[in-house]
Parts: C-alpha cells; sequence; structure tokens
C-alpha cells in the first residue's frame, strides 16, 4: 500500500477523469429536468436558504450541463465582483450608443426613447415637485 | 404550508411591500402581484424541496434572504411600467453591456445580445392575452444583476450556437472541458493473440479500479461532490468557489460547514482558499480510504495488484504506452 499513499496527485487525476467520464455517461442518459436560470443565479449568488439548497447541491453534483452553467457564472462573478459600477454612466453614453438604445425602446414600447428618457431629463424642480406628489397620500402610485 | 405559518407569511410579506413602496413609490406594482410571487418561489422553492413541515423559523430566514426590491422592480417592468424601466436601464444597462463585451469577446456581437435580452426581457410574446416578459421568472432568490449575468451568459452561448449551428449546447460543454475525458478512460483496441490475453488482464484490472472508484464516490455527500467536481471536472479556481462560501453569512458556507463538522477542527475559521482546499484534501482522503478497503476487501486485492489498478488506470488518462510495458514485462 505504500505505492498508494505516495500518489495522491496521480489518484486525484484518476478521480477526475473517472468523475468526467461519469458525467458524459449521466449527461448521455439524462433524464430529469435542468436548473432554471433564476435558480443557478441564486445559486451563484449564494442567498439561498438550508432548506432551498440541499435538491440544488444534489442536482449539481451530478448534472454536468448545469454546473458547467454555474462554474461559468461562479468565474464570471469573480471576474467582475470588484469593478464598480460608475453610476448614472448612461448620461455620458455616445450619441451613436443612444439611438442604438432609442431602437431597442421603440420596439419594446413602440415608441422612441424620449418617452421613456423624459425621467431622466427633469430638472431640480420637477424632482421636487415629484417628491411632494410622492409624499400627498392622496396619490396614485402610477 | 398550516394556516399559522401562512398568516405569518401574509405579514411578513405586507410588511416588505410596504419598504419596496417607499423606496420606490411610481412603479405601479399591487401587492397581490408581489404576494403571490413571493407564495410562488415559497410553494416551489421550500415546500417542494422537502417533505419536512414549513416552520415560520425557515420563512423568516426565506423573506430575509430575499432581494425585495429588486423584485419589486422586476416585476413593474414585467407589468411594463415606464418609470420602473428607466430606473432599470440607469442601473444596469452598462454593467450589462461591459458584462456582454466580455462575453462576447469577438464571437459574438454585444450589442446584438443586449438588444436581444432587452427584448426578451420586455417579452414579445403573448401567451394567453398576456405579454410574457422574462422578468416574470425572476424571482429575489438571488440579486437581480446575478440573475441579469446569466440571462446574458445563456443569450452569448444562443449566439453562439446559430453561429455554429452543428454544435449543440451539450457538445459544446464536453468541448469546454469535459469532452476528453471519455477519450481518455477509454482502453486501446488491442490487436493479436497476445496482446488479447493482455487486454483480458487489463479488463480484469480496470474493471476493479472503476468499481472501486465508485464505491468511493458513492460514499461522499453530495457536497463533496459538488466541490470535487467543480474543481476537478469544470476546472474553477480554489478563489472561484471559496467565493461560494466567503460570506459569513452564505448559507452554503454554512451548509457545508455544518456537514463537514465533524472532520473541521475549526469551524469558526474565515472561509477562503485554504480551507476550501483543505475540505477538497479532506474529501481526496476519504475517496482514497474507501478506493484501498473496496480492492483489498471487497474485490480481494493483494498489494501488487492493487498497484496494477492504479497503474493501469492512471495510463488511461495518459495513453497507450503503458500497455506495452506490461507486454514487455
Amino acid at each position: 500500500m505504500q505505492y498508494i499513499d505516495n500518489i495522491d496527485t496521480r489518484f486525484q487525476d484518476l478521480f477526475a477523469a473517472f468523475l468526467r467520464d461519469r458525467t458524459n455517461s449521466l449527461a448521455a442518459s439524462a433524464s430529469t429536468a435542468h436548473l432554471d436560470e433564476d435558480t443557478i443565479a441564486a445559486f451563484v449568488d449564494g442567498g439561498l436558504t438550508l432548506r432551498e439548497l440541499d435538491p440544488i447541491v444534489g442536482h449539481l453534483a451530478d448534472c454536468g450541463h448545469c454546473r458547467t452553467s454555474t462554474a461559468a457564472l461562479l468565474r464570471l462573478e469573480a471576474e467582475f465582483a470588484d469593478a464598480a459600477v460608475p453610476v448614472r454612466e448612461a448620461q455620458t453614453e455616445s450619441a451613436g450608443f443612444a439611438e442604438a438604445l432609442s431602437s431597442w425602446f421603440s420596439k419594446l414600447f413602440g415608441s422612441s426613447a424620449e418617452g421613456v428618457f423624459a425621467h431622466g431629463e427633469k430638472g431640480e424642480k420637477a424632482v421636487e415637485d415629484e417628491k411632494k406628489a410622492d409624499d400627498d397620500p392622496q396619490k396614485d402610485d402610477i | 404550508m398550516d394556516a399559522a405559518a401562512k398568516a405569518f407569511t401574509e405579514a411578513a410579506i405586507t410588511e416588505i411591500f410596504s419598504r419596496c413602496c417607499e423606496n420606490a413609490p411610481n412603479y405601479g406594482v399591487l401587492e397581490e402581484t408581489f404576494s403571490n410571487s413571493v407564495f410562488r418561489t415559497i410553494e416551489k422553492r421550500l415546500e417542494a424541496g422537502s417533505e419536512q413541515p414549513l416552520t415560520t423559523a425557515e420563512i423568516r430566514e426565506f423573506l430575509d434572504n430575499l432581494q425585495a426590491d429588486d423584485l419589486f422592480l422586476a416585476l413593474a417592468c414585467a407589468a411594463g411600467n415606464e418609470r420602473a424601466w428607466w430606473e432599470f436601464d440607469q442601473a444596469h444597462r452598462s454593467y450589462m453591456e461591459r458584462f456582454a463585451r466580455h462575453l462576447a469577446r469577438g464571437d459574438a456581437d454585444p450589442d446584438e445580445v443586449i438588444g436581444n435580452v432587452y427584448i426578451e426581457l420586455y417579452g414579445t410574446r403573448v401567451v394567453d392575452g398576456e405579454r410574457y416578459s422574462k422578468f416574470g421568472t425572476y424571482s429575489g432568490r438571488g440579486s437581480l444583476r446575478g440573475w441579469l449575468r446569466t440571462i446574458i451568459w445563456h443569450s452569448v452561448v444562443d449566439q453562439h450556437r446559430a453561429g455554429h449551428s452543428e454544435v449543440s449546447l451539450d457538445e459544446m460543454t464536453e468541448t469546454i472541458g469535459e469532452g476528453a475525458a471519455h477519450a481518455a478512460f477509454a482502453i486501446p483496441q488491442a490487436e493479436g493473440d497476445t496482446q488479447m490475453i493482455e487486454q483480458v488482464a487489463r479488463e480484469k484490472y480496470r474493471s476493479a479500479t472503476v468499481a472501486a472508484l465508485s464505491e468511493a464516490f458513492s460514499a461522499l455527500e453530495s457536497h463533496e461532490k459538488l466541490l470535487i467536481a467543480l474543481y476537478h471536472v469544470d476546472n474553477l479556481k480554489l478563489r472561484e468557489i471559496s467565493r461560494l462560501v466567503e460570506n459569513e453569512d452564505s448559507p452554503l458556507r454554512g451548509w457545508i460547514k455544518r456537514r463537514s463538522v465533524s472532520r473541521e477542527k475549526d469551524p469558526s475559521a474565515r472561509i477562503h482558499e485554504s480551507t476550501v482546499m483543505r475540505w477538497l484534501e479532506k474529501s481526496y482522503e476519504r475517496i482514497l480510504d474507501v478506493f484501498k478497503k473496496d480492492l483489498a476487501g471487497r474485490q480481494g486485492l493483494n498489494s501488487d495488484e492493487v498497484e496494477i489498478c492504479i497503474a493501469l488506470a492512471s495510463a488511461d488518462l495518459a495513453g497507450p504506452d503503458i500497455y506495452r510495458d506490461l507486454a514487455a514485462g
């Protein structure tokens, strides 16, 4: 047994190959549904409760398809975690992108982006008026 | 869910909803819509996930982890509220663009990806008279930004597949990391009588090895299987795995530690890369132990034969040369 005791690395490689082989075999015969995007995102975010985790971890341990998505998102999470997002970056966007965005909103709302972005063009007075209106108990939410 | 738990949940949701309304009074989300969304998720995630009765403590933990404001925003966007869409666009678009650019790397058009994602988020498909918005699938169980990353990632994959129509997602998955394994574990074809005898011997030890590996794998708990697979099959770095558990409040961290407590000498220690490495090492110790016991015990092999099993199986990974050495011996 001395030989085995000195082969940790080789054994790990061997076991990893066994797992890959097993994963492929399971993928070929998979009949269960995969995890949805919301579940994978929540798992990667780490916010699921203990009760929620059991079935998800069990599934990920066996499903290479879902684990590959999860692993890719974990990598991306690590890459983007420390990248601060500039607030209101859109206000300095180029005209070219604004046009592109306008096009998307046209597709979405059937109108130009102006109506949507009117919110962003309010002056201080408008903001104050809105705040007052928000405080008004008679006011509807919309 | 019993009546008391339901009443507790309804009261808690009302409280959360009020806070969301204070934070975003113009989104126009109805309490009924918000409540229905949360109850659907409770049913799907908590009730369906276990046969144990749901306790108020579990519901409280669930609601404490709810990304309520993100869910509120998503529901408003799903309903087509323009103010909500503007806020969403301001808060997330530039991030989504950077993420899409990073993912695309010349293989997909990031602007097209984001355009498609926006259209999907708004929804152009009508089901039973109602527009189907992708936002409706967001449950608030993780951050909205994390959810968006997943949506964008899948969109990039879909665009990649559209440009490589002969490649399925599974095949892509295999190409990424797992495909080579099948070939690596395959047995080289023997030729001639002498080699046939060798192959019989090889097959005997190979079968014994695979059976012992299978036994060892079965002995692992789910979280150990997942950690090992993420590290060795999906090739995640320790740093990337440790992100899952580095947060003190991470339920997964608590979940793993609770299951590792009998083997973990210092359960209060900060979890980082070295901790994950230690977990992996402990799992491998267990695997190796079960593996050896299975070969020597259940399968009755002596130490020389165990050596052969390891050598043969390892050689499967490296190539067929070992079989020639065996034949020469």
